[in-house]
């Protein structure tokens, strides 16, 4: 680039004009900074204000001009004088004009010292000026980046991932830890709805999602694959995976990450029975039962005429997960369907919190309950004990009845939370030095920020 | 060959992050604001959460990544009034009307001083004013300012033309009509606030002292009407005792048959905004169910602790106003407790909606609605809607949304 | 111990089958219980009714006085956000009430769906045509029209319905009784110095039933309060001639002087009763105007909501047709038309334990009950 040429350039409009001793000013930047140029224009960001820069830059061979005025948040964009000029803002208008309030400082004695607006003003263009004389352009170095997208864990959201990428042109490389994709997805029965009017449980979608992914010829699918090293920075990575004993290294620009989620741990859980009664599961064994079509209670294969579903489960507790797991009360409202469906004399209670189907999900809570044989109540579990011939006694305080009960059922159902893989596993391995996993602030709780 | 434009109807923050998102990987995107502004809803808030920055924390940014990005260009006070063609060809015509100010406005704000006309402020929902020639808020992009046709009273008076000294101001600007050519359609036409009005048994509207959440948003924000004071509208006094009436509106099939999504955790938010200005207050929220789902649970627990703020199980459907005092009398049954109570209260917040825009005045464009006005199709078309168009969301979900139609869009037009 | 719930399906469904249908939408917001005028402080209806049902426990709602306190006025169900219509749930209970508290059963149940109707109008039209088999062989008598001669008072009518009035206060005397006992299973039994049933039943008449104080509160259906106070009072008026004209047949039959029937149209009892017609008619045009108008999303009609006003169109109809018909002096149709007035009479009062209209003992019972244990609405 050649020589450096600075021009300053005064705004005296918008009431800078009349308070500001710009004699003083342009006496002082002179005498700091000599730029090649400086004026005082009444109004610099019209058309003659414009154009008076334009001919310094084109006469003068001004190429760093210092626009001492107004707030870079107004009139963006018209100071803009081509790729070759670089501009500065020095917004003297709005800190320092609009924003000062006379402190009530004594005149200064010495006539080189001026008062305390000029002098903000003044220091303003200095360094602004300053920044100008030392900045340089950067010059870009062109890279040759990666345009594979590696897509980490393969459930629904990470087939949903590769799909789209690949759709909008880019290669794929799905790694899933698994032998099959689909993630908890492929294990469920039926899924809540996804589709207005955002009534009815619906057959899962997902094996339509994984046959478009693998006969997307875009896609690499790796099963039965997990990842070893990350290295590199963004659009250029290596990352080394291992399938069976065989290990790769692979080029790719970008990772989504997508592994998804495991389920609470339930055998903290046994305050509510988990572990202790036979008939007490997780909603994630529900969810299977369900889908081997053995919804039978666990000690003895008899069939379930009642169930219960405690929600929150371990979840919005400080002892076992802080937060809300966001799906197990629409899970819970699916799955005492299943429950019903196994017999129109079935019963299924569910004792929420507070029953969270938020935005549209509201219609399937009310399409949900709207079943003779569910029975909702906000309360708190005050006990799950063990009944004869194997069923579960449920006590329940503070619920909308108005009068503590116990119900008796043949399984209890724990609606139990979901933990984020990268809560305790570094699952992107990243060989930074500042840990394999991206630091966050520590904000959500092990999800990713 | 498709064309390779993208248009964004809406310039809120789904309609900001969708267009940025296109526009960073390469597509050329216009935004139709029909507002002087960009921002949306989001800049009418004091805080939003999670993380309760100002609003300008978020879109700022996306400002500055508009002002660095030529292929973003947008329109405001502009709306769609016809599209035809199909996916990858389509012909948008779109209706600007006029600012009266060009970009020769400084934001001097000399204008206004001389403005004799005053206004309700729709953007502070009525709790403030403006002049008929205004910023139309202090963060404002464009930083232009704007004059109200329907009350200025133009060349006869032309105070404003005299005292500007940039020639900013036209008084004879006329609408203009522009046609566009793109491959896809993104709707991010957002959310009104529901009508109160509507909401006869909780006083909307009726009451000077029970106002809607967003108007608390506007008293609490720093550059709101009252500089962030919360306080009456009858009388400016400071509230000791403030009830906030969740599903208001909502989540009821009289008014909006949908959970609003949002407002349990406005609700939750505002506390924090007494909190910061009254230490004593006290706050009764009435809600059917308390809905700070995934994450935001912290936020509800860490309200729970302030052991002046009450949550009580019960939807209050009943408000008069105490004659006299200014204080509102509402009603609701203590569900837990068992008990229907009239209690007594300084302020009460109304809890209202989201309501999609489109709902109150339709769009010019063939889309699938739902019997709520939620679009719900669309995208064989090559249209997607994202944000609170789609559904009611937060900003952080509706970005999300934003983001994954972007790339159904980019999809559509490199077809 | 806390109590072990069983919730009873099968009431579930069969107060939906009574018209609660909706129960099962019921979020527990309160609105209803919020906006209902005559909702008390303590235990407010109906939100825990609606809670109850859908649990379907039928041993609380058996008991419950409140659903005589609501007076159906429809302002929860238009305010519910649901559609759960709470005030159709309350009637259902009601309904359920006139069928299990009234012996014999079978009555009930023949009141409570349409499919029996043949057989309630078949009693009462075999009945009368013995009488009239009896006493002219089924043919239409000659000569002026008095309608003694095919159904005679003293051999016929006055028996019958002697009878019929025995048997609705013998079955409603029993049917009290249970509700006593019902309510004190509740829970609920009046203060030491709580007034004496007859005093609160006085009360209960003079500050409510006479200005229909309860119907006035009503925002919801602005035609009630017109219509009910007009068919009661309607009701009071005949009631009034019947007996008074029942009074002046005996004192004419043993002592010689009163008056006879048919009664001349300026007889200020003849005015009395026509009056009392009109005020019947006018109210139940008001009534059905606004069951015909109702929302289906805040309100359905039951059966036996239908049942009452239709059966008493057709006692009011087929009393002034006759009547009609009588001075036109057209013998046939007179003669037929006060044939099915007898056995619309008798489908009113016959089965009026059983009917809708056995509200008007039991609500006055409730209430009463309601004002000895000092059970009132917020805002009373
Ligand atoms: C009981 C229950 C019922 C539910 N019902 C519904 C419902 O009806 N409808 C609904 O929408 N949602 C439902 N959900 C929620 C739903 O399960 C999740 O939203 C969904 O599974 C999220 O998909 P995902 O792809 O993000 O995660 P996952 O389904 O967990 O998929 C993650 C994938 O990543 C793989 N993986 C993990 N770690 C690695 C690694 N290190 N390397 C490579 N691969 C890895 C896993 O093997 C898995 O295949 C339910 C949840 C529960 C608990
Ligand atoms: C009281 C309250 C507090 C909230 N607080 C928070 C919070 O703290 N955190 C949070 O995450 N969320 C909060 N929300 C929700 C948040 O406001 C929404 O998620 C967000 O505004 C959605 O953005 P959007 O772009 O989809 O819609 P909008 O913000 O509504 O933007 C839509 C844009 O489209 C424009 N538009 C509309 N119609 C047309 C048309 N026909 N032609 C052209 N342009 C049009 C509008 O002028 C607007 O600029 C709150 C909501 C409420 C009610
Ligand atoms: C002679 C006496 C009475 C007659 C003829 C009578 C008649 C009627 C009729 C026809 C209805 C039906 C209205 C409709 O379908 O909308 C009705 C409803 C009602 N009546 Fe009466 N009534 C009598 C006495 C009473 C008394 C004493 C009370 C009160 C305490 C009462 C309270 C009510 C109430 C609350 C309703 C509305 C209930 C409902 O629709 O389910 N009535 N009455
Ligand atoms: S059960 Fe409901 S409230 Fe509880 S954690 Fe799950 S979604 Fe949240
Ligand atoms: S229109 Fe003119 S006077 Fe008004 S703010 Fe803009 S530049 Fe200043
Ligand atoms: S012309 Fe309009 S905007 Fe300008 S000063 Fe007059 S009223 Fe205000
Ligand atoms: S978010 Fe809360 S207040 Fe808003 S509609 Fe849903 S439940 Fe009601
Ligand atoms: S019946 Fe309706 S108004 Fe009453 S609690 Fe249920 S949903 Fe709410
Ligand atoms: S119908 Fe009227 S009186 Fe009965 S519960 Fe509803 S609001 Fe109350």
């Amino acid at each position: 680039m050649a020589d450096k040429k600075i021009g300053v350039y005064i705004c005296t409009g918008c009431e800078i004009g009349e308070n500001v001793n710009m004699e003083k000013v342009t006496e002082y930047i002179d005498e700091e900074c000599s730029p090649a140029v400086m004026k005082q224009v009444p109004f610099l960001c019209g058309k003659e204000g414009l154009a008076q820069i334009q001919n310094d830059i084109d006469g003068e061979g001004v190429n760093r001009v210092c626009v001492a005025a107004c707030s870079p948040r107004v009139m963006w964009d018209v100071f803009d004088f081509g790729p070759d000029v670089v501009v500065d803002r020095a917004n003297i208008r709005e800190l320092a004009v609009w924003s000062f309030h006379d402190p009530g400082l004594p005149e200064p004695e010495e006539d080189e010292m001026s008062d305390p607006l000029t002098m903000m003003v003044r220091d303003y263009i200095k360094m602004s000026v300053a920044k100008l004389d030392r900045k340089t352009k950067p010059e870009a170095e062109p890279i040759e980046l990666d345009k594979t997208i590696m897509v980490l864990g393969g459930g629904l959201t990470g087939l949903t991932a590769a799909l789209d990428t690949a759709e909008t042109g880019y290669d794929v490389v799905l790694v899933e830890k698994e032998d099959k994709l689909g993630g908890f997805a492929a294990k469920m029965y039926k899924q809540t709805p996804t589709k207005h009017p955002y009534e009815k449980a619906e057959a899962p979608s997902i094996n339509e999602l994984i046959s478009r992914v693998e006969a997307n010829d875009k896609i690499k699918v790796m099963t039965k694959t997990s990842l070893q090293l990350i290295k590199g920075a963004p659009g250029k990575f290596k990352a080394t995976v291992k399938q069976g004993d065989e290990e790769q290294v692979l080029s790719i620009g970008s990772v989504i990450l997508a592994t998804g989620w495991k389920p609470y741990d339930a055998s903290k859980l046994d305050s509510l029975g988990y572990g202790k009664i036979k008939n007490v599961v997780t909603n994630v064994e529900l969810e299977q039962l369900a889908k081997n079509g053995k919804l039978n209670r666990p000690s003895d294969g008899q069939p379930v005429l009642s169930a219960a579903f405690i929600q929150c489960a371990g979840q919005r507790d400080a002892e076992h997960l802080s937060y809300c797991s966001s799906v197990c009360c629409m899970g819970s409202l699916k799955q005492a369907g299943y429950i019903r469906e196994l017999n129109d004399e079935a019963k299924a209670y569910i004792f929420y919190k507070d029953m969270r189907t938020p935005g549209v999900y509201e219609n399937y809570y009310r399409a949900a309950q709207d079943d003779p044989g569910i029975f909702l109540t906000k309360s708190e579990i005050q006990e799950v004990t063990e009944g004869e011939n194997g069923k579960v006694l449920v006590k329940v305080t503070d619920n909308l009845l108005g009068e503590d009960f116990e119900v008796e059922v043949d399984l209890l159902v724990l609606a139990t939370g979901m933990v984020p893989t990268i809560a305790d596993e570094p699952v992107l391995k990243l060989g930074y030095r500042l840990g394999e996993q991206i630091p966050d602030l520590d904000l959500f709780d092990g999800f990713a920020d | 060959m498709s064309n390779n434009s993208i248009l964004v109807i809406g310039g809120g923050f789904s309609g900001l992050t969708a267009a940025l998102e296109a526009a960073e990987v390469g597509h050329e995107v216009f935004i139709v604001e029909k507002m002087p502004y960009l921002g949306g809803r989001v800049a009418q808030l004091k805080h939003y959460f999670p993380k309760l920055c100002p609003p300008s924390c978020g879109l700022e940014i996306n400002f500055q990544r508009i002002k660095n990005n030529p292929r973003v260009k947008y329109f405001t006070l502009a709306e769609v009034v016809g599209v035809s063609g199909g996916p990858g060809n389509y012909e948008v015509k779109i209706r600007i009307k006029p600012r009266y100010v060009n970009n020769n406005c400084t934001a001097c704000d000399k204008c206004v001083e001389v403005c004799p006309v005053e206004r309700n402020s729709d953007f502070d929902f009525n709790v403030g004013k403006t002049k008929a020639i205004y910023r139309p808020h202090l963060m404002s992009f464009p930083m232009r300012y704007v004059i109200d046709d329907q009350v200025c009273e133009g060349t006869s008076c032309a105070k404003c033309v005299e005292a500007c000294e940039y020639q900013a101001i036209d008084l004879e600007e006329k609408e203009k009509e522009i046609t566009l050519n793109v491959g896809s359609l993104l709707v991010a036409t957002g959310w009104v606030p529901y009508d109160v009005e509507k909401l006869t048994n909780l006083g909307g509207g009726q009451i000077p002292n029970v106002i809607t959440n967003m108007q608390l948003e506007r008293l609490a924000a720093p550059a709101g009407p009252t500089d962030g004071k919360i306080q009456r509208p009858s009388d400016g006094a400071e509230p000791k005792r403030i009830a906030f009436v969740q599903c208001a509106g909502s989540r009821d099939q009289n008014h909006l048959d949908y959970c609003s999504y949002i407002c349990c955790m406005a609700s939750l938010k505002h506390c924090t905004y007494i909190r910061e200005q009254y230490p004593d207050a006290e706050v009764v929220i009435y809600y059917i169910d308390l809905r700070a789902p995934g994450r935001y649970e912290k936020f509800l627990n860490n309200i729970q602790q302030d052991e002046k703020v009450l949550m009580v199980k019960g939807k209050v459907a009943k408000i008069e106003e105490e004659p006299g005092s200014g204080d509102v009398i509402v009603t609701a049954e203590d569900i837990m407790g068992g008990l229907k109570v009239e209690e007594r209260f300084n302020l009460v917040v109304l809890a209202t909606g989201m309501q999609p825009s489109i709902a109150v005045e339709d769009l010019a464009l063939d889309v699938a609605k739902d019997d709520q006005g939620f679009i719900i199709g669309g995208e064989e078309k090559g249209v997607f809607a994202v944000g609170c168009a789609k559904m009611p969301l937060d900003v952080m979900t509706s970005a999300e949304t934003a983001t994954g139609a972007a790339l159904k869009a980019i999809q559509t037009v490199r077809r | 111990m806390a109590t072990r719930l069983e919730p009873n399906v099968q009431f579930i469904r069969e107060m939906q089958a009574a018209g609660g249908e909706s129960l099962k939408k019921c979020y527990q917001c309160a609105t209803c219980s919020v906006v209902c005028p005559l909702s008390p402080e303590e235990a407010p209806f109906p939100r825990k009714e609606m809670v109850w049902a859908q649990w379907g426990l039928k041993d609380k709602l058996v008991n419950d006085i409140d659903i005589w306190l609501c007076h159906n006025c429809g302002e929860c169900s238009d305010n519910c956000p649901r559609g759960a219509k709470p005030a159709d749930l309350l009637a259902a209970l009601r309904n359920m009430a006139y069928k299990s508290l009234a012996r014999p059963a079978i009555v009930g149940e023949w009141m409570s769906s349409a499919k029996y109707l043949p057989i309630l109008f078949a009693i009462p039209a075999v009945i009368f045509l013995i009488v009239w088999a009896v006493s002219t062989g089924l043919k239409i008598p000659e000569g002026t029209i008095i309608f003694a001669k095919v159904f005679p008072t003293l051999a016929a009518i006055d028996p019958i319905f002697i009878l019929t009035v025995l048997f609705v206060v013998f079955t409603f005397a029993a049917s009290i009784g249970k509700m006593f006992s019902s309510f004190k299973e509740s829970g609920l039994t009046p203060k030491e110095d709580a007034p004496g049933f007859l005093m609160s039943l006085i009360g209960v008449v003079k500050d409510e039933i006479i200005n229909h104080r309860k119907f006035k509160e009503c925002e919801s259906n602005k035609d009630r309060y017109p219509g009910h106070l007009l068919v009661f009072y309607g009701f009071v008026a005949l009631a009034i001639v019947t007996g008074i004209v029942a009074f002046f047949y005996w004192t004419d039959k043993l002592f010689g002087f009163g008056m006879t029937t048919p009664l001349a149209l300026w007889n200020p009892v003849k005015i009395l009763a026509n009056a009392g017609g009109i005020a019947l008619i006018v109210g139940l045009v008001y009534l059905t105007r606004s069951r015909l108008n109702a929302d289906p999303k805040k309100s359905v009609n039951s059966y036996y909501d239908w049942y009452l006003i239709g059966v008493i169109w057709f006692v009011v109809v087929t009393g002034f047709l006759a009547q009609i018909f009588r001075l036109a002096d057209a013998a046939a149709p007179a003669y037929i038309v006060y044939y099915l007035h007898l056995v619309s009479v008798f489908m009113l009062f016959a089965y009026l334990p059983w009917s809708k209209l056995a509200h008007l003992v039991y609500r006055t019972v409730a209430l009463a009950y309601a004002r000895q244990i000092g059970r009132k609405g917020l805002s009373e």
